[in-house]
């Protein structure tokens, strides 16, 4: 079953001179509980794909379908709620909010649905498993790199969504961290059946998920085999 | 140097909206306080032109008559001296009837320090001739024409020249021919000292070098005292005096170097001038600490300290030189403006009150007073301004500089800070954690929110201040407007006489009421008294030359000479102190009630009871404590036996017989006569002891039957003019009587005092509307500040409204918290204002506290402000991309 259809996406960032092609004709698909990695040198547009697809950013041309919704056809509350609900965001700098402590910070999206009750059971089992349960009164700048990263995975599995996009949570992290926030995905996709998108620039870590999306100036190779016969390097 | 100045420019470029808030900020403070400054300046010169032209263009005068005078006509400039004019006054003689009169002969130095000038005619050549103002010749109902012939003193004179009028300081003047001689001259020499230096250093030093007494030089105070006419009395002993002396205190010290050193004016322009630097503080901390990780970066790369305050320095420097003359001409272009259309309310009101004669051609001058001149740019506020702000703006850059240090260090020890924080999850308690996170968001740094409260009150504290001083201005006034200045009635008829027989007839008020347009006419009665205070019942014993016995403080020659003094003491602590005595119409009692301290006017219940009301003394500090006397004490009344008595009885030195003796309950306390009468003890509304009952109990307890004098009240639309001229058919016949119409003085005094009080709400609004962008800038800072939160918030799916829902939540409770501060400061604020208007102004009867509505409004305007604000910057917020926030 299709998750994620991404047809003919094209994204163009300023006009005239300064006109920036950040992606050209994108299409591929990703079926329900895939784990894919997009991989590509900075500015290839790995970010901005993701930014498209979690309706963060429109595309220029082209369209985005997330469990059969056309994301640019949703009015803005409509795509606020589609997202909460069905997409799950982990990002780089972890964005936590400050202000909240471990355990606010994983319940704050389900609280932004009215009237839906937060599963306690479901948040302590998630900061159990994620290994923060000790932690959960403590706040960001108290925590590590890693345990704030596992916050921020925490917080997009909340609510439970079909699909996570995840912009290099381990870029800041360092490799044995990196082991284990990937091992954490891994299990979540598997435990939750929930579809995984995850840019990286790192190979290694690239070659652990299901699948591989690489992305160079722009255009979208699927899969090595792809990349390498039309030319890549 | 030029490194810092760069990068300074390029903030300033790169930041654009923060400059230009900043720009504004600048130029809206100095436009404030230049602008107000010189309309300051220029109704200060213009009250001194104006005093000029109603006192006569000099500083000081004394007897010439002295050898010394010779030798002072060729040395008018000497030793830390110079004389710019004088002239010489000879008294030929002073009669006595029908009014006080001075037969004079003036040099030509005289007629142009007081600014009179020669109308029609000729000055007197002859002995037989005489020249005189169109008042002195109304009063003694001479015709105004050269050619004229009357009688003064039994002497027949011809009117050959009409001169301008009389300065106030002078009294009723005719001129003569200096060769007209009665033996009994009296030179005077009147001085104008250059005023570009101190007048009073100069008059000591004239003292000094011609060997006269300065204590027996009279000093013009009206003039001079804008010239540094007085002796400046030292600040440490002023301050001393103060805190030592009984009864002195703050006001005191207040009041002494306010007379000197102008300190009202002086203080509103410093609290522009720090409202200012408040405004301009905020602002630019609100940008600074905008990019305050940016100044850090630049530390850690070597930038030091000195440089930081440089780049800091440079950006506040480049603003304000761009802002500071542009507020400049802001500020006066429209005070210029201002000025054109009512500079007359900023001229010193007590300047422009004078008294005149019926004729209508005087009271068209009155609608031209105050003459406001033209408006000038104060160069000193100007330049002081620009000196304090910049001083001001280099401190600022430097606390910045000190608090950017603190604040990295802070930052660095957040982490492990040992602060204990809040342990609570809310989610488990709470099903929205917006509510939670606008909270956190406002306390997490609490000295930045405390700043933010005070400076969202500031504004709204500072309207509420000058709507209660304006308010109480506008009581104090009205009050004073009829008591003081007497305009409580569009005309007065009185007698202008010492004489207690000398009265209105009974009658003459029945004929005066059916005079057509005449809506009402109060009558009063009066005779002089004496009052006995024994056993210290009188405390203010220092308010009186006669017992003061202080040097220097002497008791007024005329009054001794004619009442034996005010005070007289008789026993230790035993006084008997002079007193007016008036009758009122039940009218002119109902409006007492305005000037009541205690107790209440029944005017029924007095004539039942014989009860009288105590005009008590009103101290130097707005109290009324100078003698112990309150409701239903009995107070003991000394008067003549009679209005036909000798003038000797008036000094309660004759015999017993002479007089009769009553007792009074008191029914009430007042702070003010109405309808005064000065030629007797004189009273000033403060140091006379006045007793006031009404009409009827005068004639029975004194048989007074005649009336002193008459105020006047006409009704809608009448012609003025016309009834004055009833009037004066009505009066002709009685002896001393004048008439005196006040109307077009009032109609200029009520359009002075209702463009006064819309001046000061319009300074008041100009602050509030300053203060109002302050508080827009600064929630937009809240809001900014906050975008990388938001952007998280928006990406885990808050909705738009659920947004602004928080954001409205937010500014609530801003707008509820400021009003908070507001309304609690403004307590304070309005007793100290109280104390001041009190003790300080000696304000009539002002309000304890503003109505609740005010106060209210106000804060529902902060309310709604800090509202629209948040909502404002977060309709930018919800603009962006979410991942740019996102980013930040």
């Amino acid at each position: 079953m299709k998750v994620l259809e991404v047809q003919n996406v094209e994204k163009i960032y300023g006009s005239g001179e300064n006109k920036v092609h950040a992606l050209r004709d994108v299409s591929f698909d990703v079926e329900l509980g895939e784990f894919s990695a997009i991989v590509g040198a900075s500015g290839s547009g790995k970010s901005t794909l993701l930014n498209l697809i979690g309706g963060l950013d429109v595309p220029t041309k082209g369209k985005v379908v997330v469990r059969g919704h056309d994301v640019a056809k949703l009015n803005r509350k409509e795509l606020t709620i589609f997202r909460r609900r069905n997409i799950g965001f982990v990002f780089q700098n972890y964005s936590l909010m400050p202000v909240l402590n471990v355990y606010d910070n994983v319940a704050l999206p389900v609280t932004f649905d009215k009237g839906k009750y937060v599963d306690h059971e479901y948040i302590r089992d998630l900061l159990t498993e994620l290994g923060l349960w000790e932690k959960r009164k403590n706040y960001p700048n108290e925590l590590s790199g890693g345990q704030q990263q596992r916050v921020a995975l925490a917080r997009a599995l909340a609510n439970k969504p079909a699909l996570i996009l995840a912009d290099e949570p381990t870029g800041n992290l360092d490799s044995h961290t990196t082991i284990e926030v990937m091992g954490l995905l891994k299990a979540s996709s598997k435990k939750y059946n929930q579809t995984i998108l995850m840019v990286t620039h790192n190979e290694a870590i690239a070659q652990t998920c299901d699948r591989t999306i690489r992305i160079e100036d722009g255009k979208l190779y699927d899969g090595e085999l792809e990349f390498y016969t039309r030319g890549g390097e | 140097m030029k490194n810092s100045i760069r990068l300074a420019f390029a903030y300033l470029k790169y930041y654009k909206k923060q400059t230009l808030a900043l720009f504004l900020g600048i130029v809206l403070s100095a436009s404030l306080l230049t602008g107000i400054g010189s309309l300051l300046d220029s109704g200060r010169t213009a009250s001194q032109e104006n005093a000029r032209e109603k006192y006569g263009d000099w500083h000081y005068s004394l007897r010439c008559d002295y050898p010394w005078y010779s030798d002072f006509q060729e040395h008018t400039k000497g030793k830390g001296y110079e004389v710019e004019k004088a002239g010489v006054l000879t008294v030929r003689k002073i009669i006595e009837e029908p009014f006080e009169i001075k037969l004079c002969y003036a040099d030509a130095g005289y007629m142009t320090l007081m600014g009179r000038q020669l109308e029609a005619g000729h000055y007197p050549r002859e002995n037989n001739e005489a020249a005189a103002d169109t008042y002195t010749l109304k009063n003694l109902q001479i015709e105004a024409e050269p050619g004229a012939r009357f009688e003064l003193d039994g002497e027949e004179f011809i009117l050959s020249g009409i001169i301008s009028d009389m300065p106030d300081s002078e009294g009723m003047q005719v001129f003569v021919n200096e060769g007209l001689d009665y033996g009994t001259n009296g030179k005077f020499l009147y001085l104008k000292f250059d005023e570009s230096r101190r007048v009073y250093r100069q008059m000591v030093n004239f003292a000094n070098t011609f060997q006269t007494d300065k204590t027996s030089i009279y000093m013009n105070d009206k003039v001079a005292r804008y010239a540094g006419g007085e002796a400046k009395a030292a600040l440490w002993e002023t301050v001393k005096s103060g805190i030592s002396m009984e009864g002195t205190g703050f006001p005191y010290i207040w009041a002494v170097l306010n007379m000197y050193w102008n300190l009202t004016e002086k203080a509103v322009l410093a609290a522009l001038g720090l409202f200012g630097i408040f405004i301009i503080y905020s602002l630019f901390q609100v940008s600074v600490i905008k990019r305050m990780s940016q100044y850090s970066i630049m530390q850690v790369t070597g930038l030091g300290e000195g440089a930081t305050f440089g780049i800091l320095a440079a950006e506040l420097g480049m603003i304000f030189l761009a802002g500071y003359p542009a507020g400049c001409l802001l500020g006066n272009g429209v005070a210029a403006l201002l000025y054109q259309k009512a500079g007359k309310i900023f001229v010193q009101p007590e300047d422009f009150i004078v008294h005149s004669g019926a004729a209508k051609e005087q009271a068209a001058q009155m609608m031209n007073m105050p003459d406001p001149g033209a408006f000038h740019f104060s160069r000193s506020v100007a330049a002081g301004g620009a000196a304090f702000l910049f001083l001001v703006l280099l401190f600022l850059a430097w606390i910045l500089v000190r608090k950017m240090r603190k604040m990295t260090a802070r930052e660095l020890l957040a982490k492990d800070s040992g602060k204990r924080k809040n342990r609570k999850i809310y989610s488990t308690k709470t099903q929205s954690l917006t509510g939670v996170l606008t909270r956190k968001f406002m306390f997490a740094r609490k000295g930045a929110f405390a700043g933010v409260l005070i400076s969202l009150s500031a504004g709204s504290l500072i309207f509420l201040g000058t709507a209660y001083v304006t308010e109480n201005t506008r009581i104090n006034n009205e009050l004073k407007f009829k008591a003081d200045d007497g305009l409580g009635s569009d005309m007065q008829v009185l007698e202008d006489s010492d004489v207690l027989s000398d009265v209105m007839p009974e009658d003459t008020a029945a004929r005066l009421r059916d005079i057509k347009g005449i809506k009402s006419a109060y009558a009063v009665r009066y005779m002089p008294g004496e009052i006995s205070l024994p056993d210290g019942m009188l405390k203010w014993t220092s308010y009186y030359p006669e017992i003061a016995v202080e040097e220097g403080f002497d008791p007024d020659p005329v009054l001794m000479e004619k009442y034996n003094g005010i005070a007289v003491q008789t026993g230790e602590d035993d006084y008997k102190l002079k007193v007016n005595i008036y009758g009122y119409d039940d009218g002119m009692l109902e409006e007492m009630n305005e000037y009541l301290l205690e107790g209440s006017i029944d005017p029924e219940k007095m004539r039942k009871e014989n009860t009288v009301i105590l005009k008590t003394l009103m101290g130097g500090q707005g109290t009324y404590e100078g003698i112990s006397l309150s409701l239903g004490d009995s107070i003991q009344l000394k008067t003549p036996v009679n209005t036909e008595v000798s003038q000797e009885v008036l000094k309660f030195l004759a015999e017993e017989n002479q007089y009769r003796e009553k007792n009074f309950k008191i029914s009430a306390l007042a702070s003010r006569p109405l309808a005064k009468v000065d030629t007797y003890i004189g009273d000033d509304g403060t140091n006379r002891v006045d007793i006031i009952m009404t009409n009827e109990q005068m004639k029975e307890n004194f048989g007074v039957e005649g009336y002193q004098t008459m105020s006047i009240r006409l009704e809608e639309g009448a012609d003025a003019e016309h009834v004055s001229a009833e009037i004066q058919k009505v009066t002709s016949g009685i002896r001393k009587c004048i008439v005196k119409d006040y109307t077009q003085q009032i109609e200029t005094q009520n359009l002075f005092l209702a463009r006064k009080m819309l001046f000061f709400y319009g300074v008041a609004l100009i602050l509030l509307v300053i203060s109002l962008l302050h508080i827009m800038n600064s929630m937009q800072y809240l809001v900014t500040a906050r975008k990388h939160e938001f952007g998280i918030m928006r990406a885990m799916g808050i909705t738009d409204a659920g947004f602004r829902k928080m954001l409205v939540k937010e500014g609530l409770r801003y707008g509820i918290y400021s009003s908070l501060v507001m309304a609690a400061a403004y307590l304070v604020l309005q007793k100290f204002l109280y104390y001041f208007i009190i003790h300080v102004y000696l304000y009539l009867h002002p309000k304890a506290s503003l109505p609740a509505f005010p106060i209210l409004l106000m804060a529902a305007v902060n309310i709604g402000i800090c509202i629209a604000a948040v909502l404002i910057s977060g309709q930018a917020v919800l603009k962006e991309q979410i991942i740019e926030e996102i980013r930040e």
